[in-house]
């Protein structure tokens, strides 16, 4: 157990390695000069050298990488070019705005995917199945940049239930968590759905139906707990997905958080905070990966206690 | 019923939009014909889906934003899969630290949350349809390399696999000949699925304003533009919205369907 704890972490470290090197080559190694695109084409050549000397663009490659390497140690990420401030400074204020708004999404997934799930696997073949799996079939062909728009035209501007965009107060959470979570919300009411279908032909499920329990036992309790394995797995990867999306939710929010910070960044031309938060978001994608791989292992008996 | 609705109307639908992609140019639309008597005026006469913002006909536009669509998803599927593909079979066939590595790069690959790392190249890269190709298409090889990986390492140590090497058959002629024939049914319902993602990536891009540049529509950016007039306009994010969500939707059904139709190794074991 320890030894398989300790090799997962081990190859986190190098898929982590393997991210950071990633982004630092693909910014780098982009065709065009970025202090060409930064300064434009109109800058004196005392400038586009200071700039370059700057970001240290003015060294050898490998150079360069190792700096990135011996800065990340140290937590250093860097300056903003915009902003002149220290990167790591600008993430800690964006970053409580994305953990609220994808804790708040992933929570409305969760409470919107179970019941429909559920009430899809038990009504099997139904007008219930068919209706659940239609809307789930809707919610991952809508796109959050479509979804968006239309929740604030229908309950911030018609129905002035809720505010339009912005981050003040718990109202204003609501729109963009749901937009958030709804794609999620889809794809997991539908694994919740297979899951479950799967494990209610199994023997001891039939086992806790002749002694009597209620159907809701049997089917919470007894069939959900062995259903449940594949669910937090995909739970867990789609995180990854989940954030990506906060990029774009939160522009259309204009909700101020790690997303809409790279988008600013990019629209800055602020590289070194594009790198940052490229490399932050992809960081905790493998982080919370590895986690789940874990919590996979201690909960499933079969890998717990089988292997050695 | 349920037949017309899963597979006849989607096939319409895609092919309504493979046709106005292709054939587009040779409708007479004027997408970028200002008309400034007509800004946001609505569905009517003169233009069933009414004018945008700038007095430009929303239909004609919605037309030029299947073409912008379509060529991407084509592109990027056409360059993905056959990279991918190429990588994968590659490495399983060699094996040893060339797969190791490949391998590896896989992994790291796939830590990127996809639509985040094309955000960031098309962002670096900036706008324009090429660099939105390049973009999807960075991010996009990496399912299929690790799709026909796994696919011809179960494959490549069969009885007709080990005729062909005892034959002498040249290597590349045994990827081609022997192994790709029996992965291609996965790699095209993987692609199929993929298509979806890519209509909607790119549109995610335009929408942020990291893909096509005006004039040149994208459904992506008729949003983005639509959103700001919703409340006296709503036909600008309506029309291209029911548009996207329509093409995602029939590219859904139909690859649901050509998964039960292509799983032919499910239904018989």
């Amino acid at each position: 157990m320890l030894q398989l704890l300790f090799s997962r972490l081990a190859s986190a470290f190098v898929v982590v390695l393997g991210v950071a090197t990633l982004v630092f080559l693909l910014i780098h190694m982009v065709p065009g000069d970025p202090v060409e695109v930064m300064l434009g084409e109109s800058a004196q050549q005392a400038d586009r050298d200071a700039l370059r000397h700057t970001l240290g663009l003015d060294r050898p490659l490998p150079e360069q990488l190792l700096g990135f390497y011996r800065n990340l140690l140290h937590f250093n990420l860097g300056t903003s070019l915009h902003s002149k401030r220290p990167i790591t400074e600008v993430l800690a204020e964006r970053l409580p705005a994305t953990a609220e708004l994808a804790l708040a999404g992933m929570t409305m997934a969760v409470l919107l995917a179970f019941p429909l799930g559920v009430l899809a696997a038990t009504r099997k073949d139904s007008a219930w199945d068919t209706g659940a799996m239609t809307a789930s079939l809707l919610g991952v062909s809508i796109p959050n940049f479509v979804m968006g728009p239309l929740m604030i035209l229908v309950f911030a501007v018609w129905a002035r239930l809720l505010p339009v965009s912005g981050r003040e107060g718990l109202l204003s959470l609501i729109l963009p968590a749901v937009t958030l979570g709804m794609a999620l919300a889809a794809i997991l009411s539908r694994m919740v759905r297979a899951s479950l279908l799967e494990v209610l032909h199994e023997d001891y499920i039939r086992t806790a139906r002749a002694k009597g329990l209620a159907e809701r036992v049997v089917v919470w309790r007894h069939g959900m707990r062995s259903a449940l394995l594949p669910v937090i797995t995909l739970l867990g990867l789609q995180l990854g997905v989940l954030l990506a999306g906060a990029v774009i939710t939160e522009t259309v929010f204009s909700w101020p958080g790690i997303g809409l910070l790279t988008i600013e960044a990019i629209q800055t031309r602020d590289y070194p905070v594009v790198q940052a938060c490229v490399l932050l978001i992809s960081t905790t994608y493998v982080v919370v990966n590895t986690l789940t791989d874990m919590v996979y292992t201690w909960l499933d008996p079969r890998i717990r206690l089988g292997g050695r | 019923m349920s037949r017309i609705l899963r597979f006849w109307l989607p096939l319409t639908v895609c092919a309504a939009w493979a046709l106005f992609a292709v054939f587009g140019r040779v409708l007479p639309l004027l997408p970028d014909e200002v008309q400034l008597p007509h800004i946001l005026v609505g569905p009517g006469m003169q233009a069933w889906l009414g004018f945008d913002d700038l007095g430009r006909p929303v239909w004609d536009r919605l037309v030029m934003g299947a073409q912008t669509s379509f060529l991407v998803a084509f592109f990027v599927i056409t360059i993905s899969v056959t990279i991918g593909t190429s990588i994968g079979t590659l490495s399983a066939w060699l094996g040893g630290w060339w797969d190791l590595l490949i391998v590896r790069l896989i992994d790291i690959f796939l830590a990127f949350p996809g639509i985040l790392l094309a955000i960031a190249m098309a962002g670096i890269l900036g706008p324009g349809i090429n660099n939105v190709v390049i973009a999807l298409s960075i991010v996009g090889w990496v399912g299929y390399a690790r799709l026909a990986r796994a696919q011809v390492l179960s494959i490549k140590e069969r009885d007709h696999v080990a005729a062909a090497i005892a034959l002498g058959t040249r290597p590349l002629r045994i990827m081609v000949r022997h192994l790709l024939p029996l992965i291609v049914a996965p790699l095209i319902i993987e692609a199929t699925f993929g298509i979806a993602g890519i209509v909607i990536a790119e549109a995610g891009l335009s929408y942020l304003g990291l893909g096509v540049q005006p004039p040149q529509a994208s459904w992506g950016s008729m949003i983005r533009d639509g959103a700001r007039y919703m409340l006296v306009a709503p036909h600008m994010v309506l029309a291209p919205s029911v548009a996207l969500m329509l093409i995602v939707l029939a590219v859904n059904l139909l690859g649901d369907r050509l998964r039960d139709h292509l799983d032919v190794r499910s239904a018989k074991s």
